[in-house]
């Protein structure tokens, strides 16, 4: 159950009523707190109950490191405590999501001087959201240990806050000192904000289920069949994956922070529009807030200052190269990271150059060349691994006579989707793109939007609801022309693999 | 908590769940999203019968599922020299067919009745289904051009069914009585925009006379490469003898009213599917039984040997795309020529009613 099901929508609304009338009063303050942690574990529980005793374990692990931190004074000992939680984090992390990914290297390593021993691989699922939810608790223990933060003393705030069942199972990743002072205080209901929260959910629906659904339908096509793409269709697929991949993400952190404000709590952003970014440092600075951050104070900053510019590329490298793995265990994605820090370092000199000296059109080129590079560097963040990565790239050199001839448009065709759907997906693409570029550059006119007349909202509400009714893709729509009998995953959430 | 905001808050949210529950009801009972129905029922059937463009002068009448409905009226007209219809519905069963056509003699005189056989497959109704089919048994068709959907709220007389178990085992057949087509068939805006406008607006002279045009694509060159490499064709489909009772009860019922009928098999892509020797064997030797002429098109080599006839598909189910439709219409049509008893002249038949509001 998650947030492109039904019944987790008539669950929340039920508590949404009880929440409100019953449990967020100021003499309840335990209990809300208790109802927050047992639905949260429900909804955990809903996805593979066996994996609730990891996110357990993790939770009473790092709620008594953080406290002894709090009371250890010894340097020796406090680090050894941040170590343990470090460690066993990790270690979980290592142990589901890393294992097989060492296990390979090291065979291939061992296979290269002749050493031919076959090394155990496990075949075991990847726990939901481990990814997400292991990073946030070391971030409260990393912070307790720099005495950033105190310590939470009540088990269930601090055990609420690892769950918190909005942001559990794909982020955003909150920093302790700003989630954990929300669960120690009775909220007001405010009803703008409420409203807001409504809308956001609609719009995250609506680029999920819409347009991410959709396009995977034709991006999974093109991947499961590189070979037989042309040239254009080759960037059709690449550009409809930045594109749902976008979409699919931002949708669920949309669907996320609106949830959690229903209930009162503001989460981070994890998305400020990120494909009109500036440059590709820019970039990651507004995709997936709270990861890159996460990397970058925990991580980068902790790395010594560097001295030399080479050191500042090998700093760059090591926490893109990070970030990388972090997001799947394979060499296309530690390749992917390291692309990406290779393109900062070289193409963002350049762009900022480029505006500083010459005119905003000259500084156009070298930005739409990084955009370029970083659409084609998710050739490998979407691949299974290098060959086939490599083998979407060759696809790029396929390129018939005319661009548009009718083969062309026949083979467009042939992935899956029928031509209104494709149609109505650029028309929708068209909509997110144009509200973005209103909320980055015309911020006035959204704040009206919300503060002005409510028939406006009305209006985009019932809209948004019946494009998702009417447009979605959903109970198991297939695509006009998808001919494969193989079930097709885009109702998943991409993130919620990692 | 400010408890005017929160009621004012809960107050908006419900009028807003009403507006759009009414909004999905209206599109419901308008029968729009029906208008493509794929599903196993006679709704498209009632539909052709019902724009009487055709009612009563049909001469050579065809029925089935997708395996038929993409035939070409014109090719097969000009050929046969006669008129043909077609009543039929995407995924229809020889159950829905028998039961359209035992209420319906009274309106239709056909020469010809040619029955394709993959509506003899064995896809068990839906409960859904079994509950409409029995109210129905004793209810006359409705001639109505608007057609409300109460159908799918299940007041059966005999049994009301349980809806933990529907939901359950038929999770989607549930939202289906809930909701109506209109989730099932959401999509219809994007993937049959024809059928939308064919619904708001029923053309005056249907020259397609209840058939439709193939949307199909033709099997793709890494489709042909799957073929030759580890492709496991779909296997002999033989056919369950209780299918075989029912269509024998069409046959008697058209040779007691002097209407001839004609079984055929339409053909797929020959590396797609098995040779059908069950299969045939079972359908020559009930044919010959009844005395009923059988044409096989998968026997045809110069059909089934043509990618282009075909869909691009890695499912069992292969439909004809335009070429093979146009191919197979001219087929079947000089093999109904052949046969040529099938297409003699019979007597005026004074009793059926004629079609009214």
């Amino acid at each position: 159950m998650g947030f492109a099901n039904l019944f987790f929508w008539f669950a929340l609304s039920s508590y949404f009523l009880l929440y409100w009338t019953v449990l967020n009063r100021p003499n309840q303050l335990k209990l809300r707190n208790i109802s927050l942690l047992i639905v949260s574990y429900l909804f955990y529980a809903s996805w593979d109950w066996r994996f609730l005793g990891i996110i357990l374990f993790s939770s009473i692990l790092d709620y008594i490191v953080g406290i002894k931190l709090d009371t250890t004074i010894d340097a020796n000992k406090r680090k050894l405590l941040l170590f343990l939680s470090v460690f066993v984090n990790l270690g979980f992390l290592s142990v589901f999501k890393y294992h097989n990914f060492f296990i390979e290297s090291a065979q291939v390593a061992l296979n290269s001087i002749g050493v031919n021993h076959d090394l155990l691989y496990l075949n075991w699922v990847l726990p939901v959201g481990i990814s997400f939810y292991t990073f946030q608790t070391m971030s409260y223990t990393i912070d307790v240990y720099r005495k950033e933060i105190r310590s939470t003393k009540d088990p269930f705030v601090f055990f609420t806050y690892i769950a918190f069942f909005p942001q559990l199972l794909a982020g955003p990743i909150e920093r302790a000192k700003d989630l954990i002072p929300q669960f120690e205080k009775i909220h007001v209901f405010e009803i703008k904000a409420a409203k807001k929260a409504v809308l956001r959910i609609l719009w995250g629906a609506f680029k999920k289920i819409v347009i991410a659904n959709r396009l995977a339908i034709f991006v999974n096509e093109g991947y499961a069949h590189p070979e037989q793409l042309t040239g254009l269709t080759t960037v059709l697929v690449i550009v409809f994956f930045v594109i749902q991949l976008y979409c699919d993400f931002s949708g669920y952190c949309d669907m996320a922070i609106g949830t959690a404000r229903l209930l009162g709590f503001k989460l981070s952003e994890n998305f400020t529009r990120p494909l009109l970014a500036k440059n590709i440092k820019t970039v990651y600075q507004r995709w997936h807030i709270t990861i890159h951050k996460w990397f970058r104070d925990y991580i980068y900053f902790q790395l010594k200052p560097p001295k030399t510019k080479f050191r500042k590329c090998i700093n760059v490298l090591l926490v893109f190269g990070l970030a990388g793995l972090w997001h799947g265990s394979g060499l296309n994605f530690l390749f992917w990271g390291l692309m990406n820090g290779l393109l900062i370092l070289i193409l963002d000199p350049v762009i900022d150059k480029a505006a500083k000296v010459g005119s905003k059109r000259l500084a156009l080129i070298p930005l739409i060349l990084a955009h370029i590079s970083v659409y084609l560097s998710l050739i490998f963040f979407r691949s299974q691994n290098l060959d086939h990565a490599k083998s979407m790239f060759m696809g790029l050199f396929r390129w018939e006579s005319s661009i548009l001839n009718s083969n062309d448009r026949a083979n467009i065709l042939q992935l899956g989707l029928g031509k209104f759907e494709l149609l109505f997906g650029l028309l929708f693409i068209v909509i997110v793109f144009s509200v973005e570029y209103y909320q980055e550059y015309h911020e006035k006119r959204i704040n009206s939007f919300y503060d002005g007349n409510g028939l406006n909202r009305w209006f985009i509400t019932i809209a948004l609801s019946l494009s998702i009714i009417f447009f979605g893709f959903y109970n198991g729509r297939t695509g006009a022309n998808f001919n494969k009998t193989n079930e097709n995953k885009q109702e998943q959430f991409i993130y919620e693999a990692f | 908590m400010n408890n005017t905001h929160f009621k004012t808050f809960c107050r908006d949210i419900s009028l807003g769940l009403i507006t759009i529950i009414t909004l999905l009801f209206l599109c419901n009972v308008s029968g729009v999203f029906d208008y493509g129905e794929i599903s196993s029922k006679p709704k498209q059937m009632w539909h052709s019968l019902a724009q009487k463009d055709s009612v009563n002068t049909a001469q050579i009448i065809f029925s089935g599922n997708s395996q038929s409905i993409f035939l070409n009226p014109l090719i097969l007209d000009s050929i046969t020299k006669k008129s043909s219809r077609f009543f039929g519905s995407f995924g229809a069963q020889i159950e829905g067919i028998s039961w359209f056509f035992s209420n319906s003699w009274d309106y239709l005189d056909p020469e010809l009745l040619v029955l394709e056989t993959h509506s003899l497959d064995s896809m068990y109704p839906t409960i859904i289904d079994s509950i409409r089919y029995a109210r129905w048994e004793n209810d006359y068709p409705h001639f109505n051009t608007f057609t409300p959907s109460f159908n799918y709220i299940p007041w059966s007389k005999n049994k009301f069914p349980s809806f933990s178990s529907l939901f359950d085992t038929y999770k989607f057949e549930f939202t289906y009585l809930v909701t109506g087509p209109v989730i099932k068939n959401h999509h219809l805006f994007e993937t049959h925009p024809e059928y939308f406008i064919e619904a708001l607006f029923p053309p005056k002279n249907n020259k397609l006379k209840g058939f439709r045009e193939s949307w199909c694509l033709p099997i793709s060159n890494s489709l042909l490469q799957d073929y030759n490499n580890d492709w496991i064709p779909a296997p002999d489909m033989p056919i369950n003898p209780k299918k075989f009772q029912i269509i024998e009860s069409i046959i008697k019922i058209c040779k007691a009213k002097g209407i001839k009928v004609l079984l055929y098999e339409s053909p797929m892509y020959f590396k797609h599917i098995k040779p059908q020797k069950k299969r045939q064997k079972q359908l020559d030797s009930f044919c010959q039984r009844l005395n009923t002429p059988f044409i096989n098109l998968n026997l045809n080599p110069s059909l089934t040997r043509t990618p282009a006839y075909f869909e691009s598909t890695r499912g069992i189910n292969q439909h004809l795309t335009i070429a093979g439709a146009n191919a197979v219409s001219k087929a079947l049509a000089l093999a109904i020529v052949e046969q040529t008893s099938l297409l003699k002249a019979k007597p005026i038949n004074q009793n059926y009613k004629k079609v009214r509001d």
